[in-house]
């Protein structure tokens, strides 16, 4: 085989990248040292957005697509039979600075396949981002990638260089896994991720001074489609992760079939897309709207409605609790209404307290009236039509079928870190 | 009433609001350019940008509104939104009959547009932070190009500075003929009126080839949403963004 360019070994390695979704940079502010290059805005920035409409904000890509693992979902897995390549540290932390003053990005989300055993792999990724934090005194945003069964003490080590680390679940549960990612597992990654949570509670209680560890926490990725686990089962996992382990966020990624493993279904990829957005909306209810798993979803209706976001869902469920006074109902109350969301239901509670608010003025406070009208009263005035059947009332709140269906419809709903922003106001 | 003039700075507007209070007048219109043929017939008052004067009234809205409200205005006012300066002098007469409560009048029309405005613009410099490519000179610097629509520069340029602290560089807003420029202690705005990209150092090239190969290879093909992208980035941006370059032709 000819040997490949940089340019051709990068191309490959974040092709082998590209499936992991998250990329946020936020939630992290590190300041500038003095003579060095680089600080972590505490809100995300996107320096682009490819041609999959998402957002990109950090250089996501692999030190090595060689692996000694064999999971059936993941194009890198032993059994596939690809052009094996491997950067070197020094290649890593060079592009990556290049790309950083260019401002291309905002800094390195860095994974790898598993070569020879865990530790070996988990040394060669801390001494990448070691080169860049004290070689090219880089200060920018490093998310990196824990390997399953690493050392404990590497895993320390990696934390105290990089503002997040992540750990994938991969499946949702241990019997997925089994089957799926048969060499790994389930203790080799809620292990790490364990020791990752208490050692960020320490870190809390150490006080401003102590040396950062994982400023911007630690998040992890669950496939989704690829295993044959209901959205209820996802997101009461989901809740544990986020109330037990103290999880930054839990990515969700719709099965993509990159390989032609049995194990696997075939899977026309449409409808898991938009159980991957479902899934995103009832996480940020669960983050932001005070919901649990349990309100969203039921045991003998496990799984989200295709038709309906959660929360318009919840509240056709819940008619008895509406309409809701914008005057008068708390700020956790106003949060349940379809249509409001965190901004504008702390809008609405900064200006009554210092004017009455009618219906006019809700929309100026970024209500999407379109929907909370039915939900509502402002100084008792409602906009008409109060005793609608929930069946007619869920009729005119279905979005309006587009003329041309079919994967269009998605671009409606984006689904990385940055853009969810956007549906803050809308849910 | 009379139209009152000042000279299109900040400082000039901050003079002419303190002129306008202690005079107690109210101004039929605020401009900033030479007057029109038939405002001849009208009374125009000119006010001279006076640094002390600004500065007092700043800290005047600080103290009797709040100090948010002097971001609140300044950002606004980048906008150079026509009529924005009646708007804020709307939003400070106001303000002076609420203190600081003021802000929470988000329905208040003499409020909430100057909010809005100022997100506007806000969210033009927030992306602007992500979407400026700096390129290396040949003189070992970093070039900047961009077209924003508002007059954003100063508000990104602390946060570049920052970030880019060990970097000597200058971004170029052509629409205004402006710059930012740093010179590893401070950065200030001056005009610029310079045509065309400066020489570019050896290396740029290559890696600004090495971005457009990664950049098409972190796109999942399964899931392209060309629509979803051009949301995201409509046409006025991308024409300095060198991974939307469309190839070179074979
Ligand atoms: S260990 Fe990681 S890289 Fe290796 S096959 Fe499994 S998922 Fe792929």
């Amino acid at each position: 085989m000819e040997p490949l360019t940089l340019d051709e070994k990068i191309r490959i390695l974040t092709e082998s990248a590209r499936y992991d979704v998250s990329c946020s940079s936020s939630g992290s502010s590190r300041s500038n040292r003095k003579g060095g290059i680089g600080n972590a805005a505490a809100s995300g920035i996107c320096h682009s957005w490819s041609a999959d409409g998402r957002c990109v904000s950090l250089l996501k890509i692999l030190l090595t697509n060689h692996c000694i693992y064999d999971c059936a979902y993941c194009l890198n897995r032993r059994s596939n039979d690809i052009r094996r390549v491997a950067l070197t540290p020094d290649e890593v932390a060079e592009l990556t600075i290049n790309f950083y003053r260019r401002n291309y990005i905002e800094g390195l989300f860095l994974s790898t396949g598993v070569v020879r055993t865990p530790d070996y792999t988990m040394e060669l990724l801390i001494e990448t981002v070691r080169k860049l934090r004290e070689e090219h005194r880089f200060n920018g945003y490093i998310h990196l990638k824990l390997v399953p069964g690493a050392d404990p003490l590497l895993v320390e080590r990696a934390g105290r260089l990089v503002d997040r680390v992540s750990i994938n679940l991969e499946l949702p549960t241990r019997e997925s896994l089994a089957l799926l990612a048969p060499d790994k597992s389930r203790e080799a990654i809620l292990l790490p991720m364990r020791q990752v949570s208490g050692l960020i509670t320490a870190r809390r209680d150490e006080g401003r001074r102590a040396p950062p560890f994982v400023p911007a926490g630690q998040s992890t990725q669950v496939i989704i489609g690829a295993s044959p686990e209901s959205d209820l089962r996802i997101m009461t996992i989901s809740e544990q992760l986020y109330q037990r382990m103290g999880l930054k966020r839990v990515y969700y990624s719709a099965y993509v079939p990159v390989t032609g493993d049995t194990r696997l279904p075939a899977l026309n990829s449409l409808p898991l897309l938009l159980r991957e957005h479902r899934l995103y909306q009832a996480d940020w209810l669960l983050r932001f709207y005070g919901f649990t798993a349990y309100e969203l979803l039921e045991a003998d209706a496990p799984n989200l409605d295709p038709e309906l976001d959660p929360k318009t869902g919840w509240a056709l469920r819940h008619r008895q609790l509406f309409p809701v006074e914008v005057n008068r109902a708390e700020y956790e109350v106003l949060l349940r209404v379809p249509g409001i969301g965190v901004r504008s239901a702390k809008r609405i509670v900064r200006s009554r307290r210092v004017q009455r608010l009618r219906l006019e003025e809700l929309a100026r406070l970024g209500v999407v009236m379109k929907r909370a009208r039915y939900f509502l009263t402002a100084d008792g005035m409602t906009s008409g039509e109060a005793d609608l059947s929930s069946e007619r009332l869920k009729a005119l709140l279905l979005p309006e079928k587009k003329k041309r269906s079919g994967p269009e419809q998605l671009s409606l709903f984006p689904t990385n870190d940055s853009d969810l922003s956007a549906l803050t106001g809308e849910l | 009433m009379a139209i009152w003039r000042y000279d299109g700075s900040f400082t000039g507007f901050l003079t002419l609001c303190a002129a306008l209070l202690s005079q107690g007048e109210e101004p039929e219109e605020i401009i900033s350019a030479e007057p029109l043929q038939n405002d001849l017939f009208r009374t125009i008052i000119s006010v001279a940008s006076d640094e002390n004067r600004g500065e007092k009234m700043l800290a005047a809205i600080a103290s009797r509104i709040s100090p948010d409200s002097c971001r609140l205005l300044w950002q606004a006012f980048l906008s150079e939104a026509p009529g924005v300066e009646l708007l804020l002098w709307r939003y400070l007469s106001f303000g002076r009959t609420t203190g600081v409560k003021c802000d929470r009048f988000l329905a208040h029309p003499a409020v909430g547009p100057v909010h809005r405005l100022a997100n506007s613009v806000g969210q033009e410099a927030h992306r602007l932070m992500g979407i400026i490519r700096f390129q290396e000179t040949a003189g070992g610097q970093w070039y900047a190009l961009v077209e924003p629509a508002y007059q954003v520069l100063e508000l990104i340029a602390p946060h570049f500075a920052a970030r880019c602290s060990d970097m000597n560089w200058l971004i170029h807003d052509r629409r205004r003929s402006l710059a930012v420029a740093w010179n590893k202690q401070e950065w200030r705005l001056t005009r610029f009126d310079a045509q065309g990209v400066p020489p570019l150092s050896a290396d740029e090239k290559a890696w600004s080839t090495i971005w457009r190969g990664y950049f098409a290879a972190i796109a999942i093909p399964e899931r392209a949403n060309l629509r979803l992208q051009q949301q995201h980035l409509p046409h006025r941006f991308r024409k300095y963004l060198t991974e939307l370059e469309k190839p070179p032709r074979r």
